[in-house]
Parts: structure tokens; C-alpha cells; sequence
């Protein structure tokens, strides 16, 4: 029984264990990649005004799309 | 009121159900708010991106599903252009999941539901949750035997909270229509409320900043 059952499962991915948990592989590498990119989000600078800067700068408030 | 030309007021009673609703139609948002071309300084931050590429995401999720329903599963599993928009539609809700979640984040962080927006992060987490229903009935109308083992697995699931006679998992025909019709009707609804929702409130000021509130 234990030996099918490791062939029904033989072609599932490397699975990283630690005692009680366990985690496939691709599956920790997707959680650390948008862990890293949460973390990006909140440091890599936005736009071209960044904080500090004046919001301003546009067109007066009526027709301001005028690109 | 006093101000409103005589005719007008002859024509559309104040109490008619269509007055009603241009009300609230015209009350949910405040004025010039509902597509606003400005926002605060602090909005300047990639966090605040996650939100509109998880709309983007959902975008071409519902456009590739249409694709599909338009060609039905014996051209997706054996074109290579069905593969394609296959793959385009799989791939459009794995961002759309990684975004969504990083968003989660994103707002939990800020503590976004601050200022009267519970109702926001509650619609949030019911899109999140429809959304997950949506994906799993999508795992089985796949019209494979990878559907067909997940449907096995699930059947034990499904029964053990006593659903298993409304909500069949092995009824391949039911699950495809809750895919195709329901749960994206459901997510489509939720998520609507969710944006009207942040227009209606405004982006959340951080918490440093909450007075200006
Ligand atoms: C279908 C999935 C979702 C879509 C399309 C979506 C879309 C958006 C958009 C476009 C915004 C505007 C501001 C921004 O992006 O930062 C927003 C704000 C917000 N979202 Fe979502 N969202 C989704 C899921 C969620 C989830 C799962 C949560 C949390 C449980 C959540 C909580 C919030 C909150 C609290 C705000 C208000 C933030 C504020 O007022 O500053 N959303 N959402």
C-alpha cells in the first residue's frame, strides 16, 4: 500500500520537510517571490515625484488629460 | 429646494422611485470622485499599484474564460491556439491570486479598514474567498484526468460539512456552471462594491497621519 502510494505520488515536485511541516518546493519559492515583492513595493521609490515633493504640477483642474 | 424651477418639480415628484435612485446613485460617491485624476502624496508608493493590477489580472481572466467558452473543451485540450488561451487563462489567475494576496498584505499593514472602511475590507475578503471558489471549481472543469482525481479527493471534503447533495463534486456538468456563472458573477459583483467602496471613502491616510482624517 505504502509503495503505491509513493508511485501515485513519484512525479509531484521535491517536497522540503520539517518535522510536522512540510512544503513543496515550488510552492515555498512562489511565497518567498512575492514576499520579496511586497517588500520591493514598499521600498523601490515611485514615479517621478517621490515624498516631500509638491503633488502638483498638473494642469489646472478642468482638462487636465491633455497627453 | 426652494431653487428648483417650478416644472421640474411637476414633472419628477420628490418621492418617485426614480428620483430615489439617481439619489443614491449620484450620493454614493462624492462629486468628481469616482474617477479621480488626483490623489493624496502619500498614495505615491508601488503598495498602492497591487490593488489596480489585481482588477487588470481579473480583467484577463474573464476575457481568456470567455475565449474558452466560446471553444469548448475538445479545442482547448487539442489546439495549440486552445492551449494557448488555455495557459493565458491559468497563468492570468495565478498573478491575479499573487496580487490579490500581496495587497491583503499591503492593507493589513496599513490597518486600511481605518475610518469607516470595514465594509472595504470585508468585501475584500469575500472576493478573496469567492475567488478561491471560483479557482477550485476551475480545477475540475478541466475535463481531464487531473480533474477527475481532484473531484475523488474533494468528494470526502464536500461531504464531511454535509453539502455533498447540493454541491456535487463529481457532477462535472454542475461544476463548470458554478465556474462559468455563478462564482464569477459573484466575484464580478463583490469586486465592483470593493472599488465603489474606495471611491466612496477615499484612499486610508496612514496611520502616522491619522488625524487629517
Ligand atoms: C478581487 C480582488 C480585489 C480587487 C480587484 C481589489 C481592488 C482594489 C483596488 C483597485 C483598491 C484601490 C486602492 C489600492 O489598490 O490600494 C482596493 C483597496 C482596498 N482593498 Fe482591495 N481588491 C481585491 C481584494 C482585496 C482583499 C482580499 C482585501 C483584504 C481582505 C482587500 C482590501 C482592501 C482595502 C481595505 C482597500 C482600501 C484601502 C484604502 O482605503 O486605502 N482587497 N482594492
Amino acid at each position: 500500500m505504502v509503495q503505491m502510494a509513493s508511485v501515485v505520488f513519484a512525479p509531484s515536485g521535491h517536497v522540503l520537510s520539517w518535522g510536522w511541516f512540510s512544503i513543496e518546493l515550488a510552492n515555498l519559492l512562489i511565497i518567498a517571490a512575492m514576499v520579496l515583492l511586497f517588500v520591493v513595493a514598499l521600498l523601490v521609490p515611485f514615479g517621478r515625484r517621490h515624498a516631500g515633493a509638491p503633488v502638483g504640477h498638473r494642469p489646472a483642474d478642468e482638462g487636465g488629460d491633455q497627453s | 429646494m426652494s431653487s428648483v424651477p417650478r416644472a421640474e418639480r411637476v414633472h419628477r415628484p420628490p418621492d418617485s422611485w426614480t428620483n430615489a435612485l439617481r439619489e443614491r446613485i449620484v450620493s454614493t460617491v462624492p462629486p468628481g470622485q469616482a474617477l479621480p485624476d488626483r490623489q493624496p502624496v502619500y498614495v505615491s508608493s508601488w503598495i498602492y499599484v497591487f490593488g489596480v493590477l489585481t482588477l487588470a489580472a481579473l480583467t484577463v481572466v474573464v476575457a481568456t474564460g470567455c475565449v474558452l467558452a466560446v471553444g469548448g473543451s475538445a479545442w482547448w485540450h487539442v489546439s495549440s491556439l486552445g492551449h494557448f488561451v488555455n495557459s493565458l487563462h491559468l497563468w492570468s489567475v495565478e498573478l491575479f491570486f499573487g496580487f490579490m494576496v500581496i495587497h491583503l498584505w499591503g492593507k493589513f499593514w496599513m490597518a486600511a479598514w481605518r475610518g469607516n472602511r470595514v465594509l472595504t475590507w470585508v468585501t475584500g475578503a469575500v472576493a478573496f474567498l469567492a475567488s478561491i471558489g471560483t479557482a477550485f471549481t476551475g480545477y475540475l472543469s478541466q475535463s481531464n484526468f487531473d480533474s477527475q482525481w481532484i473531484s475523488a479527493e474533494a468528494k470526502d471534503g464536500i461531504n464531511s460539512i454535509g453539502v455533498g447533495a447540493w454541491f456535487n463534486v463529481l457532477n462535472p456538468g454542475q461544476m463548470l456552471l458554478w465556474h462559468v456563472v455563478l462564482l464569477p458573477l459573484a466575484v464580478g459583483a463583490i469586486t465592483v462594491m470593493h472599488v465603489v467602496l474606495v471611491r466612496r471613502h477615499g484612499v486610508v491616510p496612514p496611520i502616522d497621519a491619522e488625524d487629517g482624517e
